[in-house]
């Protein structure tokens, strides 16, 4: 087993085992629907679809640092934390709706959950 | 809380050299240079340059018969070819996660096939991967 990792990552060999991974407090964020141009240039990032549980990157990362397996060929972590900044910050300089707002901070929320996943 | 998200100094490094290298970049539509220092950020602003110059030079193509940007893309696509394998880890990632892997977000299905064709074959196998193994 490598060190370090979930005891329920043994015998998972691919992003593609993603399902046969147990112990994962999968995001319970789907994609949210907002109108702030910035704010929705951020979530298509985040949410590309397919791969891993949800198909965000916060899973991406969750699975990752459960198993010390790529997703897709590439680790997601930085993507996860550059994206985290971003949203921070629009969400202290730009005037958002408040649906926009719930939504950024519940997305900001699951990121930050999934990278202090598996610390 | 948030310096434990710090971008990798090698990926803002590699921004930073992007900008050095092509900085008509600034002049694009929604290019935001405070996005420098967050490279994944930095990337997807760099991909719609990318777009941009590529979308040129086909309309110079079909006016012309010949494109003066053709070289600016061609020296885009061998920086990538040059580090989709790097050793390093953070820069091979950018690379893949943050400028291959949501690709053909601001592309149509045309184009997308078009800039494939125009990537080294390293750079056109980490697509494959990143942008269209779920759609198989």
């Amino acid at each position: 087993m490598r060190q370090g990792l979930t005891r329920h990552a043994y015998g998972i060999k691919s992003y593609k085992d993603w399902k046969k991974l147990e112990g994962v407090n999968w995001s319970k964020v789907d994609k949210p629907t907002v109108e702030h141009q910035g704010l929705k240039n951020h979530i298509d990032e985040l949410y590309k679809g397919g791969s891993v549980g949800n198909g965000s990157t916060q899973d991406a990362v969750r699975f990752e640092r459960a198993t010390g397996l790529d997703v897709k060929g590439s680790s997601h972590s930085q993507k996860a934390g550059d994206r985290l900044r971003g949203i921070e910050k629009l969400m202290n300089t730009e005037k958002l709706s408040d649906s926009d707002r719930q939504a950024a901070q519940r997305v900001a929320d699951d990121l930050r959950d999934a990278l202090s996943s598996g610390t | 809380m948030i310096d434990k998200y710090s971008p990798a100094p090698s990926t803002v490094a590699f921004s930073k050299k992007l900008l050095g290298i092509f900085p008509e970049l600034e002049n694009t539509p929604g290019f935001d240079k405070s996005n420098w220092d967050l490279p994944y950020l930095f990337i997807t602003d760099f991909r719609k340059y990318v777009i941009s110059v590529f979308r040129k030079v086909k309309q110079e193509v079909r006016t012309r018969g010949h494109a003066s940007h053709e070289d600016r893309l061609k020296q885009v696509f061998q920086i990538f070819e040059d580090n989709v394998n790097s050793s390093d880890d953070a820069v091979r990632n950018l690379i893949r996660a943050g400028f291959l892997e949501t690709f053909d977000l601001d592309v149509s299905d045309q184009e997308y096939d078009e800039l494939k064709a125009m990537l080294g074959p390293k750079t056109r196998a980490a697509l494959v991967l990143a942008c269209e193994e779920d759609s198989k």
